[in-house]
């Protein structure tokens, strides 16, 4: 590299803000009082609500709730820290390994993904080992909740 | 297609790893679109139409095609930026072509910055429900590579063979980023990043910059006796909030593959391609993707690989240039993909001999910022002909 080359350095900071509309707005609200609220698009179940139907491009029919009950279909276990992310909750990174997993809430024809925890070890293969696809899972709340996907800590598996 | 279309001329410097290359996005694809016009004697008053890939995410600045296009001769002249990928910008030109416009066309994109991509590709998820559990692409990569080891219950070496026939092939190719060859045990005693993944299973951001001029046949033939043409173009992007099987079956694939095997006559791809070149930010990718596009049965693709079908010298070779863990470039990625099938294609490239070779598939997508959910892919035909 030439001597005449330079580096800069420079970091992002700006301050964005944007409404969730009515459909995700509903299931934020509800995760504040400990409901999952979905709803019923062309005959499909949706947890989150969709605010219409992808394939015939009309809006929802109906709302629907439950407890947050559901499937883990696919995970992954993290194993570096996310530098720069930090979460809203504790505004701290969370300590490695922790599972992302990806759940299917009750009869849900989407997914969200989220964290799965509660296996007791820190052990990689010990922890995927513990995984089963297919396993049932629950939402454990956050003590301090305020409309957003964190107001669910994590999902816990259901014994 | 009833009009041919053709690749005429490529501009290409080696990659390196992020912030090695000691020149902004402006000089470095300065350097390569000059090369690609003077390669084959042309001037920017040649070209009609400019295409520029990049991604403002990924460039620390908005409108980041700002620099870039006149760098790549757009001065005064239609140029466009498209954010996606490599393919998507070709077939930008390509439409431009056919519709009588343009006669020649500028396709550059380069990558030149140092970023924290883990953080960036969470700013790319969406605020509500990805971003603040912190997911990003690499942890992506890791459902995917997870869903295919369980449903296929092959070994986690299996993943780090992939990873080593691609780093034999980058150790030869003198454009490719990291020209290291790791060997299975070297993969194998890395660390996890998102298991099933290690860290030699993923690719590492690259630097550079690619060009390339795509011309009508009227042109082509003008410009070159050795040009590479265009026979079929497929785009498609996948759901984003979907069930997991929605976003990890890859219909998106199969769907463009089929739209460019249609448009290029091509009946039985099996028979038919020669080489490909597929868009894997992490070593699985290249079974997923070979599956998808046709080329087996789903969880056949480990047999291929393991038979040496894939590798140097096999009878179907993919990521010759040592694939996205050698050259893992989220703006050029593309670009980068189509010169290196274009390069095997004429056998330009040392240490591979692909002198037979007549008809590349290449598979681009914009994955790189996330793999499960909103994915843009791109599946691009080329033959080599007189």
């Amino acid at each position: 590299m030439s001597n005449n080359v330079i580096k800069k350095e420079w970091r992002f900071n700006f301050d964005f803000s944007v409404a969730s509309g009515e459909t995700y707005g509903r299931f934020f609200k509800g995760l504040n009082d400990k409901k999952i609220i979905g709803n019923i698009c062309n005959n499909r179940t949706f947890y989150p609500p969709k605010p219409f139907c992808d394939k015939t491009l009309k809006p929802p029919d109906a709302w629907l709730e439950c407890d947050g009950a559901g499937i883990v279909e696919a995970f992954t276990i993290c194993c570096e820290k996310s530098n720069g992310v930090k979460f809203s909750k504790t505004d701290k990174k969370p300590d490695v390994p922790y599972v992302l997993g990806v759940i299917k809430i009750k009869d849900s024809e989407h997914c969200i993904i989220h964290f799965i925890s509660g296996f007791e070890t820190k052990d990689v293969s010990e922890i995927a080992d513990k995984i089963e696809i297919g396993m049932k899972v629950k939402p454990v709340w956050a003590t301090k909740r305020e409309g957003e996907i964190l107001d669910i800590e994590y999902f816990e598996p259901v014994i | 297609m009833k009009n041919k279309v053709a690749i005429v001329s490529c501009g290409i410097i080696k990659y390196e790893g992020q912030n090695e290359l000691g020149m902004w996005n402006d000089e470095a694809t300065f350097k390569v679109s000059k090369m690609a016009l003077d390669n084959v004697g042309a001037e920017k008053d040649d070209l009609d139409f400019v295409v520029i890939s990049t991604m403002d995410g990924l460039d620390g600045i908005t409108i980041s095609n700002g620099l870039l296009a006149p760098a790549a001769g757009a001065y005064n002249k239609s140029s466009v930026r498209i954010e996606t990928t490599g393919v998507h910008c070709i077939f930008s030109a390509v439409a431009d072509i056919l519709s009588g416009n343009s006669n020649l066309v500028m396709v550059a994109s380069s990558d030149t910055l140092e970023m924290d991509f883990g953080y960036v590709t969470n700013f790319n998820q969406d605020v509500y429900f990805r971003g603040p559990v912190g997911f990003n692409a690499s942890q992506s990569y890791g459902m995917l590579a997870m869903d295919y080891l369980k449903k296929h219950n092959i070994d986690e070496k299996d993943y780090a063979r992939i990873a080593n026939k691609n780093y034999l092939a980058g150790a030869v190719n003198p454009y490719a980023h990291i020209n290291k060859k790791y060997s299975t045990e070297e993969i194998m005693a890395s660390p996890y990043v998102n298991w099933p993944l290690r860290s030699l299973e993923i690719g590492k951001i690259s630097n550079g910059a690619v060009a390339c001029l795509i011309a009508s046949e009227e042109k082509a033939k003008e410009l070159t006796d050795n040009p590479v043409w265009i026979s079929g173009i497929g785009l498609t992007s996948s759901q984003y909030l979907g069930s997991w099987k929605e976003l990890s079956d890859m219909k998106a694939i199969k769907k463009a593959c089929k739209k460019a095997s249609d448009m290029a006559g091509i009946k039985d791809l099996k028979k038919e391609i020669d080489l490909m070149e597929i868009t894997a930010p992490f070593a699985p990718f290249e079974l997923i993707a070979m599956e998808s596009l046709g080329f087996c049965e789903e969880g056949k693709a480990v047999d291929m690989l393991n038979n040496g079908d894939t590798s140097i010298g096999g009878t179907l070779p993919v990521n010759l240039s040592g694939g996205g863990l050698c050259t893992n470039a989220p703006n050029s990625g593309g670009l980068f993909r189509v010169v290196q099938a274009v390069k095997q294609l004429n056998n330009e490239l040392d240490g591979v001999n692909t002198e037979n070779m007549e008809k590349a598939l290449v598979h681009d997508s914009d994955m790189f910022i996330g793999a499960v959910g909103g994915v843009s892919h791109g599946v691009l035909m080329l033959e080599k002909g007189e």
